[in-house]
């Protein structure tokens, strides 16, 4: 018989550790050697049983499983680390895998997803149920400007002070230089010259 | 001396319609008793002095009749006087029954007052004279200067002491006046000047006191109520914060606990096709429940609002709105890598929150910008759709769709608000405060 996967589950919720138990019983090449309830109980399981894998919940009593993951991976980084949490927040799964997690699943997920996850990662791998496209995929080149912006981006090409603006627009003085500072950040310059190149290169003049 | 005499009442007089006016109008404008005693013991002072003194100081022509009822009621304006001012005195500084001796002295005295108007106009009835026991009346106030001084000693709060110092002023030109009218009655000295000048410059030095002093606590309130106002908003955000994180590790964990084990049910046993149609439907309502309490909880308090701070959250909140397909939302962030105030973050993530739903609610707008960035000790934000706009000059009306409550929102954090919109082209929100 192939050698079984060892397993770690920590969950501070008796349900979630009861549930996953028992679908982890119905997948044959895995055991679930110990659980925990926190993060010291994890740590001791960890330094008694040779775990090979661990399904960690990103909430814990003490501390968080995101700070719980960086601990595992630096005193044993042969461990693989799937995150578990009740919902997909990306900014969760983001810290997640960079403290060193392999993979993140949902509490709700399905036997045969687990499974695959299992599979993924035990094999050196990645692997997600959730979807993780970056929402601001913008153009480092041509920042998206406001519509404000854009108006005052081009009465600076034409020449203005910020008091000329100012008066063109109805707005106070004050006003038409932070969004003109805003404009040197957006387009990464500190100049009125280097602002009108890049913009002129960027199409928007 | 008529002349001297003459015009320094023109002068009192200017002076104290002024202020007439000036405390009606801070009484229409904050809504305050304060204010309006105040102006009615003005205005009964005044009509007092205009009886008793302008006829003896100007040469006005008044007939018989009309000086009969000067006399009339010159003397019950004196005591209602009291009266507002015993009022004004238990509004301005918060007296409240039981708290103090001031209280039960301040009934004593609007109750002895009271008495004494009632009984000036029964005795004019009656045809009785009272010139006699009414000269002694100023003597009411000797109590009132006692507890007055003791008072502006004990007293912490710097406004309250500089109105109770104004009073010891008007008390003061009362008492030489009286004191003055007591010599004058023994060894007839012959002032040259009118004897009621030292309760007029008591009046005045007393109401440029008072003036300063009521400003004082208008400022000072103001202040109390931008802070209480903080503090209501952090306990409703906490007690949020709070739910949401019950909903989320207790029922959410619960939930998913079950689900898992339901999960581990499939395919170990043997049922009917109906039955195994039913427990599939079952685990699908299982995760909308799950999903409704995470949007729940969600919208209470994003959790990573409060780990990672606001460009994250804000981000998690565009992916959400973003995976519905039906908008698109682009959000740009620059020099937030350190944290802000939580209470900062948690107002603008609710002002982006509502925003964004006004967008998509009320603008049936398909794209919205999201622009946060930190420049030094200012943060802008825009946030701008291509929805079907408004009429800026309709903006009251609108105001109603929350508007109104991101603008107080901005206001407690000392910033401003900036709109612009055009229909059919969309609106844009230019939000800056200091950080």
């Amino acid at each position: 018989m192939e050698k079984q996967i060892s397993i770690l589950l920590i969950d501070d919720h008796a349900m979630v550790i009861e549930g996953m138990k028992a679908i982890l019983q119905l997948i044959p090449s895995v055991q679930v050697k110990a659980t925990a309830n926190n993060a010291f109980e994890a740590m001791d399981a960890l330094k008694q049983h040779n775990i090979q894998l661990c399904f960690l919940d990103i909430n814990l009593p003490d501390i968080s499983g995101i700070d719980l993951c960086l601990k595992i991976k630096k005193e044993f980084p042969q461990i693989h680390i799937i995150g578990l949490s009740t919902f997909s927040q990306r900014s969760y799964i983001a810290q997640m895998m960079q403290n060193g997690a392999s993979g993140y699943l949902l509490k709700s997920a399905t036997k045969e997803e687990i499974e695959e996850a299992i599979a993924t990662v035990i094999q050196g791998k990645l692997f997600f149920n959730i979807s993780t496209t970056d929402v601001h995929n913008h153009d480092k080149n041509a920042p998206l400007l406001t519509r404000r912006e854009k108006e005052i981006l081009v009465l600076i090409a034409d020449g203005l002070t910020n008091n000329e603006i100012a008066s063109r627009l109805f707005l106070s003085s004050h006003t038409v230089d932070s969004h003109r500072k805003n404009l040197f950040v957006k387009f990464d310059v500190n100049n009125v010259a280097l602002l009108v190149k890049k913009a002129s290169q960027a199409g928007l003049l | 001396m008529q002349s001297f005499n003459f015009i320094f009442n023109c002068l009192f007089q200017g002076i104290m319609i002024y202020h007439i006016l000036f405390f009606l109008i801070q009484y229409y404008a904050f809504k305050r008793m304060e204010f309006l005693y105040y102006t009615l013991f003005l205005l009964s002072l005044n009509i007092f002095y205009c009886t008793f003194i302008l006829p003896k100081v100007a040469d006005i022509p008044l007939s018989e009749t009309t000086k009969q009822w000067f006399v009339y009621i010159e003397k019950p304006l004196q005591f209602l006087a009291n009266v507002f001012y015993a009022f004004f005195i238990m509004h301005y500084l918060n007296v409240k029954k039981g708290n103090s001796n001031l209280y039960k002295l301040l009934i004593v005295n609007i109750f002895i007052n009271s008495t004494a108007v009632f009984l000036c106009i029964l005795f004019t009835i009656l045809n009785f004279n009272y010139q006699a026991v009414y000269d002694y009346t100023v003597l009411i106030l000797f109590p009132i200067v006692i507890v007055t001084i003791y008072k502006f000693l004990v007293t912490d709060t710097n406004y309250s002491k500089v109105v109770l110092f104004g009073t010891t002023f008007m008390v003061l030109g009362s008492l030489v006046t009286f004191l003055l009218t007591l010599l004058e009655k023994k060894m007839h000295l012959g002032f040259y000047f009118n004897l009621f000048i030292p309760v007029q410059i008591g009046l005045i030095i007393h109401l440029f006191i008072q003036s300063y002093g009521l400003t004082l606590k208008a400022v000072e309130l103001d202040k109390m109520l931008v802070i209480s106002l903080r503090q209501n908003q952090k306990l409703i955000e906490d007690e949020r914060s709070r739910v949401a994180k019950d909903l989320h590790d207790g029922l959410g964990g619960l939930l998913s606990g079950v689900k898992l084990s339901l999960n581990s049910i499939t395919g170990n046993v043997v049922v009917s096709e109906q039955h195994a149609t039913v427990f599939k439907r079952v685990l699908n309502q299982l995760d909308n429940a799950i999903s409704e309490m995470r949007r729940v909880a969600h919208s209470m308090m994003p959790e990573s609002l409060l780990r990672f701070g606001l460009a994250q959250a804000i981000e998690d909140f565009c992916y959400d709105i973003n995976e519905s397909k039906t908008v698109q939302l682009n959000f740009y962030h620059h020099g937030l890598e350190q944290r802000l105030d939580s209470s900062i973050e948690i107002t603008l993530y609710r002002v982006i929150q509502e925003l964004v739903n006004n967008a998509i609610k009320h603008a049936a707008a398909t794209e919205i910008m999201i622009h946060l960035v930190r420049n030094e000790n200012q943060l802008t934000l825009t946030v701008e759709d291509n929805g079907v706009g408004f009429n800026i000059n309709n903006i009251q009306k609108i105001k109603g769709v929350g508007l109104s409550n991101i603008q107080s929102r901005i206001d407690f954090l000392k910033g401003y608000v900036e709109i612009d919109s055009k229909k059919n082209v969309g609106s844009s929100f230019y939000i800056t405060i200091p950080v």
